[in-house]
């Protein structure tokens, strides 16, 4: 873990595309928030591997938006129930739950369906925060960070060799 | 577009998938056993083990070894266990989570084998179907210092509490007369009246007193009348509370009986000692047969999830509430169309048929039938036993079975388990027919059994002569019917026994048993009218306090009509043309 820790500081702190880092915590948003065990979560595993996203951000990012999720079931619960219980949904419903994946899925289940129509809808909006968080951070956090106190102690800790080794490798 | 593919992603993809389905692969055995066990150790109550499962991928099927099933009430012994159950599951249905079985073979079927280590799952005091029984043993009666030691006397709590209620209506009823018009008022009326006597001479003063006459009357009459209707509800009230009264009386007498029927040896005065004898054997099996209808009833009776109906409610992690939609085509969740069965008993092996097995009756419109058949057994001419339990109209409920059994050569068969007075069958044949139906709640079942060529061990415990009689005359028989009628719910049926050894029991020691029976009655009679005496006096005087509100009224309403006659006498004195 403070490896995976230790590649997502360096990817922060390096020049790469900051569009990567937030696309990979964007689709660990989806597999956390969602119940894990999802065939949907098959499609979203194989995006992460296949687009050029950071591997190191969406494996850190998994077990933070799971547990955040923890304290978002009950939000999800209500926003799923009210989705599908819906009148004017109900034909589109209807027609969806008489399909394989749907039931596969189990779409049809209040916490499945409001936590990923939420991490759907927050999919975008949460791409551009990502971005403009980690733009601040290069340029006016990662400097003062250096600089800090804490980041002096860290340098002499175990998680700084772990760091230093893996910016080794790229250097 | 290359900057933003990994195309070695595509590789790692394929290289995860076939690690978790090799991972799947192998543990697929192991998840389908201990899903196994730990669904059929909830539904039954007792453990469910089993020895293998093997799950084959082309064609999706199943096949388990050694499923053994506790009898819950016997954690030594199974109830069932299963050489071999081999099915092919329909893979289409089960991606819409729906398990459809068309055919399954259920091999090497055995009941009640004995097992190595205890199949309880939890120890529970199980709650006696007769909570609080005294234990009679052979025949002897308990005494009746014993039967009112263990009892709550349900006399005196009547007698008490209605004993408080008239006291609490008295004091209402006095309330409520001091708010009718009462010896004030009349006095009142009376001074009215003298006045009326003394009033006016000559034409004006005749005038106004005929004037004052009417209004007088007027005001009486009203005040007479606010009076006679609420006397009217009294009288209603004291009907009621003399007939309560009457009851309490009765209380104790019906108390005795309501003793004799729960401990001595006749119930409702009439002695059946067929009952004594095999009555909680039949009642035994009766509650055995209810217990494991109910317990199976998840796999013929589920409760119908309408669409739309929201089924769970707590919003837990990953589990949340599943809305139902309206499905075109309706598939039951859980189905197995059909079940060959083969079974191993110890008097040998018959074969038989479970058809439409599902929760979900409805949706195939085909009731769960059970089928069985032996014939040709060594110890057996004949056995069937036909089961239907109908849920495809979930509002009218129908169960009904049927079982017979024909020339079964019986050996040390226990035919009563009495304390203090076991009866074996040491050897002789039996038939056997049950017909029982369950419908819309009601239980009603017929059980028909006949010995021939008995022989019969009977060695009462302690020395008693009623028992010993009875053991020497049921030695000497060699046939004999039993008939069981029950009827009720399931929850609280009566058993109704009768027997051909019925008369030879009776010849034997009824009548010893009704004098014991009758001496019983008498003590318990005596001392509950002890007991039960002075609640008894208690009540009497506090209805006689209740009594006396009655003569306030009579004396208030003879008031009132002497005022009204007073008033006529006074009209005709002043000499006034009404």
């Amino acid at each position: 873990m403070l490896r995976l820790l230790a590649r997502l500081l360096k990817a922060l702190n390096s020049e790469s595309d900051p569009g990567q880092i937030s696309l990979a915590l964007c689709f660990a948003m989806i597999c956390g928030f969602t119940p894990l065990f999802s065939p949907h979560n098959i499609i979203v595993l194989f995006l992460a591997l296949v687009l050029r996203v950071n591997l190191s951000g969406f494996l850190v990012g998994l077990p933070v938006f799971s547990a955040l999720s923890y304290a978002l079931d009950p939000l999800f619960h209500r926003f799923g129930l009210a989705l599908l219980t819906a009148e004017p949904l109900q034909g589109f419903w209807t027609a969806l739950y008489n399909t394989t994946f749907f039931r596969l899925d189990r779409f049809n289940n209040s916490i499945v369906m409001g936590s990923l129509v939420f991490s759907l809808i927050a999919f975008v909006p949460c791409y551009f925060l990502f971005n403009r968080l980690i733009r601040a951070y290069r340029s006016q956090v990662m400097e003062w960070v250096r600089k800090s106190r804490i980041a002096v102690a860290i340098k002499g800790s175990k998680f700084y060799q772990i760091y230093r080794t893996v910016s080794g490798w790229r250097a | 577009m290359k900057r933003w593919i990994r195309w070695q992603g595509v590789l790692w993809f394929a290289v995860l998938v076939a690690l978790i389905g090799v991972f799947w692969v192998l543990l697929i055995d192991i998840l389908v056993e201990k899903g196994i066990e730990t669904g059929g150790t909830k539904v039954v109550g007792a453990r469910v083990e089993l020895a293998e499962a093997d799950v084959t991928f082309a064609p999706l099927g199943v096949t388990l070894h050694g499923l053994q099933v506790t009898n819950p009430d016997k954690p030594m012994s199974n109830a069932v266990e299963a050489g071999r159950i081999a099915f092919n599951v329909d893979f289409r249905p089960l991606l819409q989570r729906k398990f459809n079985v068309e055919e399954m073979a259920v091999q090497k079927l055995r009941f009640d084998t004995p097992r190595e280590r205890s199949g309880a799952i939890e120890k529970k005091k199980r709650k006696e179907r007769e909570e609080g029984k005294i234990a009679i043993a052979g025949f002897e009666l308990p005494s009746a210092k014993e039967i009112l030691a263990r009892e709550e006397l349900k006399s005196i709590e009547k007698i008490t509490d209605l004993n408080e209620r008239i006291g609490n209506l008295r004091s209402e009823w006095e309330g409520r007369t001091d708010q009718l018009p009462g010896p004030e008022e009349i006095q009142e009326y009376r001074d009215r009246i003298e006045k009326i006597k003394a009033g006016g001479k000559g034409v004006t003063g005749a005038l106004s007193t005929a004037s004052a006459v009417s209004e007088l009357k007027k005001d009486i009459s009203a005040d007479r009348d606010r009076l006679k209707s609420t006397y009217a509800d009294y009288r209603d009230q004291l009907e009621e509370l003399r007939t309560e009264v009457d009851e309490a009386r009765k209380a104790p007498a019906e108390e005795v009986r309501r003793l004799m029927d729960k401990y001595a040896l006749s119930p409702s005065g009439g002695l059946n000692l067929t009952r004594l004898l095999f009555g909680d054997k039949i009642a035994g099996w009766v509650g055995s047969g209810l217990q494991w209808h109910s317990r199976l009833k998840p796999f013929y009776d589920r409760a119908v999830a309408k669409a739309k109906e929201p089924k769970k409610v707590k919003p837990l992690r990953a589990e949340g509430t599943d809305v139902l939609f309206k499905e075109h085509a309706p598939k039951p969740d859980f189905l197995i169309r059909h079940i060959n069965l083969s079974a191993e008993t110890k008097k040998g092996n018959f074969d038989g048929t479970i058809r439409n097995v599902t929760g979900q009756q409805h949706l195939i419109g085909a009731p769960l039938k059970i089928s069985l058949d032996a014939e040709g057994l060594p110890e057996l001419e004949s056995a069937r036993f036909k089961g239907s339990f109908d849920r495809t109209e979930p509002e009218a409920p129908r169960d009904t079975v049927s079982a017979s059994v024909a020339g079964y050569r019986a050996t040390n068969l226990q035919l009563s388990g009495r304390q203090g007075f076991p009866v074996l069958l040491e050897s002789g044949r039996v038939n056997l027919d049950l017909n029982a139906e369950l419908v819309s709640g009601r239980l009603k079942a017929e059980i028909d059994s006949r010995i021939r060529d008995a022989t019969l061990q009977i060695e009462p415990e302690g020395k008693n002569d009623v028992a010993e009689t009875i053991a020497s005359a049921l030695r000497g028989i060699s046939t004999a019917s039993l008939k069981a009628n029950v009827s009720g719910t399931p929850e609280d049926y009566d058993i109704d026994l009768s027997s051909d050894l019925e008369r030879v029991l009776q010849q034997a020691v009824g009548q010893v048993l009704q004098e014991k029976a009758q001496g019983l009655k008498a003590t318990l009679r005596e001392k509950v009218v002890e007991r039960t005496q002075e609640p008894l006096e208690k009540l009497d005087t506090r209805f006689e306090n209740y009594l006396d509100i009655k003569g306030v009224f009579d004396r208030r309403l003879d008031s009132f009509d002497e005022l009204l006659s007073e008033l006529v006498r006074s009209k005709s004195g002043v000499d006034l043309p009404f």
